[in-house]
């Protein structure tokens, strides 16, 4: 795939964040179509362009809260990175595989950024993590694996 | 030298990373004003150009819905203004009868939402509407089931709205017909509380909450939400809170109203409508 097919497809899904994110929501679930685009650049391109994605990414997520601003941009700078670094260590050319990537990814991108969101207050943070979270990630990557599907579009990790 | 940029040039992805989380640390370690103001340059460095797409996008995307609900709503609302017209002539009379005083008029100012966040916690809304409106910050923003946020900032054309669920976000209210007043703001799991309740006080799971008109921004009697259940304090038992439904559903907001300084707003602004009554009357029917 081309880097402009993936700049596209990545255009389309910032759109597409921003038009049908409340739309896209089960309940009080939602997915995280910032972490999906973070993961997939990450695992074609590399931790350079993961971390560059995650950040910018998470940036634009946080330009919406003024108390933890440079939250998002850290943690998914961190996943764009890790994604990038893994990608030749596992079996990474099969849908399975990615769709558990996503599903950890949003685990772990819950588990800080909800670790730092409720460290100010009383909040329920087990109750985020351990009920919603799962639910969110497992969303997040069905999610994932439907737009792989869409654009039937395998990520092919390139040879060291 | 050249082992220098040697060096740099085989570890670049790890200094990149490094320099990244670096950017990242450094802006949450920032005072709240400082990330505010960063938060909000970003906003429009990174976001404005696809908001306009997007928000052009979803006006033509519901337009013709919208115009359909319109004219339902327009023929219905004609016929009751018909009815209203005489009711308002027969009040005037009767006012002039009582001899009450004329107040000032208030005006609402109709603005549509053109970004409602990125994130599952999001606390914000960016509105069309800024200052050569007629907007200034610390105005109250509502929608006709009842608060919504205020204004924060604001710009020539667009303006920053703070939501009831934002972590900062305090109003004074009390429960509508009862005297106990107390403090609503977010609360654990980002839900609604009030804070503050004595624990001899009257209210009860249901009662409807409205803004107090203390603190100078909310007017008295702005609905914003029910009470589900009362709790104690977790670090003081001395106190109650309690778990409170919003009024507004804030995924389904896509416009809003501000309530604007009259003397702010120009005679070609979009004005909704001029209330003569004070802004209690509006909501707390009888």
């Amino acid at each position: 795939m081309s880097n402009l097919k993936l700049v596209s497809y990545a255009l389309a899904l910032f759109f597409i964040h921003l038009l049908f994110y409340q739309h896209l929501a089960l309940g009080e679930i939602y997915p995280d179509l910032f972490l999906i685009l973070v993961v997939f650049t990450g695992l074609y391109k590399g931790p350079e362009a993961g971390s560059v994605a995650g950040f910018f990414c998470g940036l634009a997520q946080d330009s919406f809260s003024f108390t933890f601003f440079g939250l998002h941009a850290l943690i998914k700078t961190i996943i764009g990175f890790s994604t990038g670094k893994i990608r030749h260590g596992i079996y990474s050319n099969n849908y399975l595989v990615q769709g558990v990537i996503i599903f950890v990814a949003k685990l772990l991108h819950d588990i800080l950024y909800y670790g730092v969101y409720f460290s100010q207050g009383s909040g329920s943070y087990l109750h985020q993590i351990t009920i919603r979270t799962p639910l969110a990630a497992a969303y997040t990557c069905l999610l994932g694996l439907g737009i792989l599907l869409l654009i039937n579009f395998r990520i092919r990790i390139p040879s060291r | 030298m050249y082992k220098f940029f040697t060096f740099l040039w085989e570890h670049r992805q790890n200094l990149l990373f490094l320099l990244l989380v670096l950017i990242s640390l450094s802006a949450l370690s920032l005072s709240s004003q400082r990330r505010f103001y960063l938060a909000r340059r970003v906003n429009r460095a990174i976001l404005a150009p696809f908001q306009m797409v997007v928000a052009q996008v979803d006006y033509f995307l519901h337009l013709k819905k919208e115009n359909e609900k319109l004219r339902k709503s327009n023929f219905l609302l004609n016929l009751k203004l018909y009815r209203l017209e005489e009711v308002r002539k027969q009040n005037e009379r009767l006012k002039e009868l009582l001899e009450f005083s004329r107040r000032s008029p208030v005006y609402f100012i109709a603005s549509r939402v053109i970004s409602g966040g990125l994130g599952e916690k999001a606390h914000v809304f960016i509105i069309d509407k800024g200052s050569q409106d007629g907007l200034t910050p610390n105005l109250p923003v509502l929608v006709p089931e009842g608060l919504v946020g205020k204004t924060v900032e604001v710009d020539a054309s667009q303006t920053l709205v703070q939501l009831y669920s934002h972590p900062e976000f305090r109003v004074s209210a009390k429960p509508r017909g009862k005297d106990d007043r107390a403090i609503v703001g977010s609360g654990p799991n980002n839900e609604m509380y009030m804070f503050n309740i004595p624990l001899r006080n009257q209210l009860e799971p249901g009662d409807l909450i409205v803004s107090s008109g203390m603190g100078g921004i909310f007017p008295k009697g702005i609905p914003v939400g029910r009470i589900i259940k009362l709790e104690e304090e977790e670090e003081m038992r001395i106190k109650m809170r309690a778990k409170m439904e919003p009024a507004v559903d804030l995924n389904k907001v896509s416009e809003v109203f501000v309530l604007a300084d009259t003397l702010l707003v120009s005679p070609g602004s979009d004005l909704i409508f001029e209330a003569t009554d004070s802004l209690t009357q509006l909501w707390e029917r009888p």
